[in-house]
């Protein structure tokens, strides 16, 4: 570097730089941009209209509701505990910490399948719960509460799993010179947690959104694949591409990829719009 | 001197922070997990033993668990990279790239698995390249090892990401400031920073792997012995209408995360204590 | 020629044991009722728009497996049309496709299907042996049940490079075979099946035949599409064992000049099994839907959809001739003569099986 230019030494040279970042825009390309190129070009092969098309079929829109609703009742009941359990494991000191925090990412470790096989063992018709519920008219399985519990299932740790963290790093000085101020435990709450956790909530939230309405295995064992009542959006791209209506099947794919692009968006915007209020909070 | 079950504490919310947690963390995930293993116990320790000491099981065990953490530690390497770049560097497309680290968690699984096949089976973009070196990656080990790191990719650049934007710049000034050459710093004071929350990730992209079925079929061949991964096994069971072995093959797989999970949790625990959080 | 439906009335009224609640389960359409829990959510507006519910009885499930997808939309359309000719409110038909033993376990496990129409005899036998039905159902019906047959032939690539010709070139140095795992895919037991019974009448001892054939598989897909897929767009293998339907739908679907199809010596008969799950069945109304729906199977019209749908059927009178020409004769062998599913099952993909054995030993 002939051109010596002042460089901060909190920085890295900018050889350093050019090179991480052409690893990291390589390795991203190669194992994620490229299947998503393979989404899109596969829709579109046969023009837009054709695209466009597949979609206004009725067991579509069908699929595209279920998964929708699926997931804004999911997402938000997995953000409440999520919050809760980041609150108890990181306010608090308890012997089985680590146990506790292991069990919570459990549901990661189980294949999506077992998961499915789990649920099925629970509530399915031939089990005791599960009898007893159908007999008083609430089917779980094959029905909207299992393919609900078994989302929740899969994206349980979540919203748990970013907040603890941040948690941690954060400490908790902030709320107890607030209690010591005398505010109540939902003031320091919303005052003084939330708006140090928001972005890690937020991102939670958008991974379990984004998990909940791609979910396949766990769904695919408790759904019965009925098109237009239990098909999700990804059973139905499944059933489509085995009908060798690969254009219909990626399409919806990527209407799932531009719905999981919507959330970063409106993220972004959100980040954007507050980043004033934001920098208010930080400097008190 | 035995320590209490729980610390008396001024923080407020205990009993409904605790409340929620347990009750759903029960009725969610122990209630069901309870269920399997109570089919296990049915089975009876020898039942499940038996199934599991076959040489295909362990082989299918011994693949599911060696690729998953290959794929976990080139995830750990290239997340902390990825989430150092997304943060503190600034260039065109930054954004896309942002937005392109949670694509793995949006696309379903299946989607996924074909996208890659489509790519990496000899016909495909990516495939055909490899091929004219006489590199096989469908249907092969290599194959299953791209889907793994492409279903982990995102936990450890998005556990490590907000703790990079916590970090003060002031201890790296001061770092700096006391001689320390940039590499240094880097390895000495920022490194030790991420390692709970990168390990969290870690353990994450780990345990997801293992049980990670739906894209990992299409581009894995599948011949017992070589390309099998266990969850097949799981199947397979399952279309044979025999719950109890899936059951067992199901409870060995978890035994074996539980344990990997734990550890990489208590070293955790141990770490955090050792650089003073908590 | 047997009636078609001889036991109509012998078949026990289900409809007093059930209760009122039993009832309410069977009809339940469970989407609609978290309707009220959804509304106070934010994606309510999207979520709510109405799927319109049919009446009831007037609906059917018909659960079945992967291959007959086209077949059945072809019939729904057809069944509908006749249905309401007769002065009948149009149904509410409803399909659910997978691999077959997954489906009918699903069924086992309270998914209510009035109508199941799988690959294979012994995944009903399942289901019967859960209590579902009754366990002679596959005499209830015309031909074991089975209004359409196919079998298992060769798709190779164009011009046939290999010079594969029958059963016993698949074995050859060099030769890839894409078949589906028969642990996995009720087809790809034909294709075992197929493959034993060649070997059986040739002389070769079957087993080892068979094991050296699987020794040239390179892929095991989960079920037949998925090996299509595989052959096809992947470009593995050299030649493709698959169900007849499929590989004259794969002609038609994906490139009628890219593959040739090998008709070999001799080949397995397969017979797809249809029933009524008699637990499943909540009124009178909706069992003469169901029971009008497998006569339909059987009726020349049901039939010819068969023969289009590339399936040996039985009856030819309303087929168009092509459609039938279509199939060239072989010596086909049934599942009777192997020891019927209730030997051929656990003897060959059990676990420990022969199948389990191939990969086992050295």
């Amino acid at each position: 570097m002939s051109d010596a230019t002042f460089r901060p030494a909190t920085e890295e040279t900018p050889l350093a730089r050019r090179l991480l970042i052409t690893l990291v825009v390589l390795g991203l390309g190669l194992l994620v941009l490229a299947p998503l190129v393979v989404v899109f070009v596969e829709a579109l092969r046969q023009g837009v209209g054709e695209a466009l098309a597949s979609l206004t079929h009725r067991d579509a829109w069908a699929a595209i509701r279920l998964t929708l609703t699926i997931a804004a009742i999911s997402v938000p009941l997995n953000a409440i505990f999520g919050v809760a359990a980041a609150w108890f494991i990181t306010k608090f000191d308890f012997r089985g910490k680590a146990v506790l925090i292991t069990l919570i990412d459990l549901p990661f470790s189980v294949s999506p399948v077992v998961a499915g096989l789990c649920i099925v063992l629970t509530f399915g018709a031939n089990t005791a719960i599960g009898g007893w519920l159908v007999g008083q008219g609430y089917p779980i399985v094959f029905a909207m509460p299992g393919i609900i519990l078994a989302t929740m299932f899969v994206t349980f740790p979540f919203v748990a799993r970013e907040l603890i963290p941040v948690m941690i790093e954060q400490g908790r000085a902030e709320e107890e010179a607030a209690l010591t101020l005398g505010a109540g435990g939902w003031r320091v709450f919303w005052t003084v947690t939330l708006p140090n956790i928001r972005w890690a909530l937020l991102y939670g939230v958008l991974l379990c959104n984004a998990r909940a309405m791609g979910e396949f295995g766990a769904v695919a064992v408790v759904s019965g694949k009925i098109r237009g009542q239990t098909a999700t959006i990804p059973t139905t791209i499944e059933m489509l591409y085995q009908e060798y209506l690969s254009v219909a099947a990626f399409t919806l794919a990527a209407v799932l990829a531009l719905l999981a692009l919507v959330t970063l968006l409106l993220k972004t915007l959100l980040e954007l719009r507050h980043a004033d209020q934001l920098a208010a909070t930080h400097r008190h | 001197m035995k320590a209490p079950l729980i610390h008396r504490s001024p923080m407020p919310g205990l009993g409904l922070s605790m409340g929620i947690t347990l009750t759903m963390l029960s009725l969610v995930v122990l209630i069901p997990i309870g269920a399997l293993l109570l089919k296990g116990a049915s089975y009876g320790p020898a039942g499940i033993w038996e199934t599991v000491n076959r040489p295909r099981v362990w082989a299918a065990l011994f693949l599911s668990f060696r690729l998953s953490l290959i794929a976990a530690l080139f995830n750990l390497v290239f997340g902390v990279l990825l989430a150092w770049v997304l943060v503190r560097y600034r260039f065109p497309g930054r954004r896309l790239l942002d937005g392109a680290v949670d694509l793995p968690f949006a696309l379903p699984t299946a989607v996924a698995g074909i996208s890659l096949t489509a790519l990496y089976a000899p016909t495909g973009a990516f495939g055909s390249l490899a091929d004219q070196i006489g590199w096989k990656i469908a249907y092969t080990q290599w194959g299953i090892l791209i889907a793994l790191i492409f279903v982990g990719l995102p936990f450890v650049a998005r556990t490590v990401q907000p703790v990079i934007e916590e970090i003060e710049r002031e201890v790296e000034e001061a770092s700096a400031t006391l001689g320390a050459s940039r590499l240094y710093t880097l390895r000495h004071v920022i490194l030790p920073m991420l390692m709970p929350a990168a390990l969290t990730g870690f353990a994450l992209a780990l345990a997801r792997a293992v049980g990670e079925y739906g894209s990992v079929i299409f581009i894995a061949g599948n011949i017992p012995l070589v390309t099998e991964i266990a969850p097949l096994l799981i199947i397979i069971q399952l279309e044979e209408f025999n719950y109890d072995a899936a059951a067992a093959i199901g409870i060995a797989m978890l035994l074996i995360s539980f344990a990997l999970l734990l550890a990489i949790n208590l070293i955790q625990v141990w770490s955090r204590r050792r650089i003073g959080h908590v | 020629m047997q009636p078609i439906l001889t036991n109509a009335g012998t078949i026990p009224a289900q409809g007093p044991h059930l209760t009122t609640a039993a009832l309410r389960r069977l009809t339940a359409r469970p989407i609609h009722r978290l309707r009220g829990l959804a509304a106070g959510l934010a994606l309510a507006a999207l979520s709510l728009g109405s799927v319109p519910g049919p009446a009831l009885a007037q609906s059917l499930l018909n659960v079945s497996y992967d291959p007959t997808r086209e077949l059945y939309r072809e019939i729904n359309a057809a069944f509908t049309a006749f249905w309401t000719a007769q002065g009948n409110p149009a149904p509410s038909l409803e399909v659910s496709h997978g691999g077959s033993g997954s489906q009918a376990r699903a069924v086992i496990d309270g998914l209510s299907a009035q109508v199941v129409t799988l690959a294979l005899a012994s995944d009903i036998d399942r289901i019967a042996a859960a209590g579902r039905l009754p366990a002679d159902w596959q005499s209830k019906l015309p031909h074991n049940s089975s209004p359409y047959t196919s079998t298992i032939v060769f798709l190779v690539r164009e011009g046939n490079p290999k010079g594969i010709a029958d059963w016993g070139d698949l074995v050859a140095e060099g030769v890839q075979v894409i078949t589906p795992n028969p642990k996995t895919s009720g087809g790809a037991r034909w294709n075992y099946l197929a493959a034993w019974a060649w070997a059986e009448k040739n002389g070769r001892d079957p087993r080892e035949f068979v094991g050296a054939l699987y020794r040239n598989v390179p892929v095991l897909d989960q079920g037949a599409r998925g090996s299509t897929t595989t052959f096809a767009q992947r470009g593995i293998g050299d030649v493709l064992l698959a169900w007849e339907n499929e590989a004259h739908l794969a002609l038609k679907e994906i490139s009628e000049d890219r593959f040739d199809i090998v008709v070999p010596s001799v080949s397995i008969l397969a017979e797809p099994p249809v029933a009524l799950v008699e637990t499943n069945i909540q009124t009178d109304d909706q069992r003469k839907l169901a029971e009008a729906y497998l006569d339909f199977l059987y009726s020349p019209e049901g039939q010819a959809i068969a023969f289009r749908n590339f399936y040996r059927a039985w009856d030819s009178s309303q087929a168009a001739p092509e459609d039938v020409a279509r199939f060239p004769a072989l010596e086909l062998i049934d599942i009777a003569s192997l020891g019927g599913w209730a030997k051929v099952q656990p003897e060959h993909f059990g676990d420990g099986g022969i199948f389990d054995q191939i990969y086992v030993q050295p």
